[in-house]
């Protein structure tokens, strides 16, 4: 047994240094940089806001980092935004919404549902929106390089983001991607949002870990099943009542060639929508002595969570490019 | 949503009542009852003990319920024995030897090498012997009410089965069976055959003392013989949400058909030294996890499935019949749908510390200019650090090892001193 074969072929944009000069330049810079590396992978601009024009029109509009910075205080405040479409039609929203410039809001229509508000420089609504982020993305230190890492397969189904400060995860680790669905029920597109913290981006079925249930702004993600949203929380085989029991030696078992890498399924304990909701393409747990951005042999996969060099944690582990040395601060 | 595929073809005795006339008439009938039908089943008699005469001779002495009836208090003591061999050439030691009428003693040797103690009427001995049960309740002590046992046999006689009930509580579950070694299990494993014991206690999925949980002797799990050891194995299964697997519910997402039944079910070690995943199991499911009824003899689909150990118990395969658990027991019929393990684990190491980047010319280090004494602050990811050779030891620091350089006779060497002044040489170049 050697390391996971990726089951989708990812594109990988790594090391997108935001040198840090204010929260708002970075989190224009940030937002612009997603949008572009989405765009460039097959995701259409549905419609976008500079601050001051705006419209669902398909005319992206964040030319620079300074359009994509107009934060809004709420969503009924003019604020820079941009739908894209994805290669499921579902529609990912994000937009400057927040209280303090290091806030914005991530969130998703699994239809495709988005139009411009009422204004068309407030943030765009979906009748099947999925918010999956509204507090801080670049935290709020005023100092220091922000640094993210985005990833898309090569259908434009998936997508993932995570943002590094000083060698820890900071902000969401967040995405909308296609799961291989488990469900008998109407689940199209079969695709989930998530957005984790960094304190709750590590492998483990205790409270806190990927193996837990939702919980907003912090952990898990959503789908929409059964024309309803549907919060959904993680799920793996699980041995000896641990979900940590060998992921920080090399089992003598398996001759010692590494940590077990187990596949990560999602679940619901919504109310009148339980069950198994699908098996997560290309996520495994890490191992759990790892320190965030370790790779594993030939580079092909890497280690993002909670693990720091002050403290190595299990994290989970992503598909990698083979070659990139990933930058953590 | 459909019915487990179940993997082996099982010959079930199902409700094999023993009218209580006393601990140790029940227990003779239960130990004979078993050999009896392992022997009828492809399992062949290596030699056995009426308590009077013991020889590893092949011949089956258990004649009658009352040779099977002499206990021993120890395994130095007279007593009934005997020992089957299964088609993995694996041994079965079955030995009425307990301190009391409801106890025996349930052992396996993987490798058949049981022989006779030196007192042939003792029990037998293996020098890899594993025993599943000793010391502790098999049939439970309450002197009344009869108890009701079922066992399992594969076509191939490698796997097998039983547990007994008394008054619709399971008391034990126990049996040697083939694994199904995981792909990941790369240490020789072989035969690839489990011993287990459970209490009825632990007969149970999640929890601390169910299934899922790690090996305890006499209690839950079972052994292996792996690397040249005996070792303890607990269970592994998929587990979501922090909270289980929905064993109440029937789960909407599925089409509302029945409650998850999860398997088969998988084991795996923490011994020290021999730690992995090991194998799944045959024909092991999760069952439904509450309910009216304690479940207890609960079947699903057409009697083709049977759950013991209660709510949140264990399923395995039945015959179709109508579950008999003793007295007070009711066999409800539960809804379920096979719900397949996840997709199997895979292994990696990651490199530590040298594939990341990480900026020393940021507040890692003190910017004192180069050529003056640098600290380091921890970072990680640091793939060199270039030390500039000191002309001199610095002068030893409170609370500080210092590492640094010098040339000495030409070679340039690191040395670290330590806060009492000593300087040690670490290597040169």
């Amino acid at each position: 047994m050697t390391l996971p074969v990726a089951q989708k072929i990812w594109t990988i944009s790594a090391n997108n240094r935001i040198t840090f000069v204010s929260l708002n330049d970075t989190m224009g810079q940030l937002l612009k940089g997603w949008a572009d590396f989405l765009l460039a992978h097959g995701y259409t601009c549905k419609g976008s806001s500079n601050g001051a024009a705006a419209a669902m029109d398909g005319v992206n509009r964040w030319a620079t980092a300074a359009n994509a910075a107009t934060r809004g205080a709420n969503t009924v405040t003019a604020n820079s935004w941009m739908v894209l479409t994805d290669g499921n039609s579902a529609n990912i929203c994000l937009s400057y919404v927040g209280a303090s410039d290091d806030i914005a809001r991530i969130a998703f229509s699994p239809a495709g549902s988005y139009v411009v508000a009422g204004t068309a420089t407030f943030t765009p609504t979906a009748t099947d929106e999925q918010v999956l982020w509204t507090v801080s993305v670049i935290g709020t230190t005023t100092s220091l390089d922000r640094i993210w890492f985005g990833w898309v397969d090569s259908t434009s189904k998936l997508c993932r983001f995570l943002i590094l400060r000083d060698s820890a995860l900071i902000g969401p680790v967040w995405g909308v991607e296609l799961v291989s669905s488990r469900v008998t029920v109407a689940f199209s597109p079969a695709i989930w949002g998530f957005a984790y913290n960094n304190a709750n981006f590590c492998w483990g079925s205790g409270a806190g870990a990927v193996l837990s249930d939702f919980a907003a702004n912090t952990r898990g993600g959503k789908t929409r099943i059964n024309s309803v949203s549907v919060n959904v929380g993680g799920g793996a085989e699980v041995f000896l009542n641990s979900a940590t029991g060998w992921q920080s030696i090399k089992p003598e078992l398996q001759k010692a060639i590494g940590a077990p890498m187990f596949p990560m399924s999602i679940g619901s304990a919504v109310a009148s929508n339980q069950g198994p909701v699908g098996d997560l393409f290309d996520w495994y747990s890490g191992q759990g002595t790892a320190i965030c951005g370790n790779t594993y042999p030939n580079m092909s996969w890497i280690e993002f969570g909670i693990g720091t060099q002050a403290s190595p944690g299990q994290g989970i582990a992503w598909p990698w490019d083979g070659s990139t040395i990933a930058q953590v601060a | 949503m459909a019915a487990p595929t179940i993997q082996k073809t099982w010959t079930i005795t199902a409700n094999n009542s023993i009218a209580f006339v006393s601990l140790n008439d029940t227990m003779g009938n239960y130990l004979k009852g078993m050999a009896d039908f392992l022997l009828a089943h492809g399992y062949t008699c290596k030699g056995s003990c009426d308590g009077v005469t013991g020889a590893m001779d092949g011949v089956n002495r258990w004649t009658t319920v009352l040779k099977a009836s002499v206990r021993g208090a120890t395994t130095s003591t007279a007593q009934s024995w005997m020992v089957v061999t299964d088609a993995n050439a694996c041994d079965i030691c079955l030995a009425y030897q307990g301190a009391s009428d409801d106890i025996a003693r349930f052992a396996f040797s993987p490798g058949g090498l049981y022989v006779v103690a030196g007192t042939t009427t003792f029990t037998p001995t293996a020098t890899d012997e594993a025993v599943i049960m000793t010391g502790v309740t098999v049939i439970n002590a309450t002197a009344s009410s009869d108890r009701v046992w079922a066992g399992w046999v594969d076509s191939a006689s490698k796997l097998c089965r039983f547990l007994i009930n008394r008054a619709a509580v399971t008391i034990t579950a126990w049996g040697v069976e083939l694994l199904n070694t995981r792909a990941s299990m790369t240490q020789t494993f072989s035969p690839a055959v489990w011993g287990f014991g459970f209490s009825g206690a632990n007969f149970f999925y999640t929890g601390a003392t169910a299934f899922l949980a790690n090996y305890s002797a006499n209690v839950r799990g079972g052994l292996i013989r792996v690397m040249g050891a005996n070792i303890g194995l607990g269970g592994g299964a998929p587990f979501f949400l922090s909270a289980g697997v929905w064993g109440n519910v029937q789960t909407e997402l599925q089409g509302s058909v029945g409650y998850p039944m999860w398997g088969p079910l998988s084991v795996g070690s923490s011994n020290a030294s021999r730690q992995g995943v090991v194998a799944d199991t045959y024909d092991w499911w999760s069952g439904r996890n509450g309910g009216a009824s304690s479940n207890v003899g609960d079947t699903y689909f057409t009697k083709t499935f049977v759950q013991f150990g209660g709510s949140d118990g264990l399923v395995w395969p039945w015959d179709g019949s109508t579950p008999n658990v003793g007295t007070g027991g009711a066999s409800a019929a539960q809804n379920g749908y096979a719900q397949a393990n996840s997709p199997a684990e895979s292994y990696g190491q990651p490199t530590s510390g040298n594939t990341m980047y990480v900026p020393l010319a940021r507040s890692a280090v003190t910017p004192t200019g180069p050529s003056a004494i640098k600290t380091l602050a921890r970072r990680p990811g640091i793939q060199v650090v270039r030390l500039q050779a000191l002309s001199a030891d610095p002068a030893a620091e409170s609370g500080k090892v210092l590492l640094y350089t010098r040339t000495i006779s030409g070679q340039q060497v690191l040395f670290c001193r330590l806060p009492d002044g000593t300087v040690y040489q670490v290597g040169a170049g």
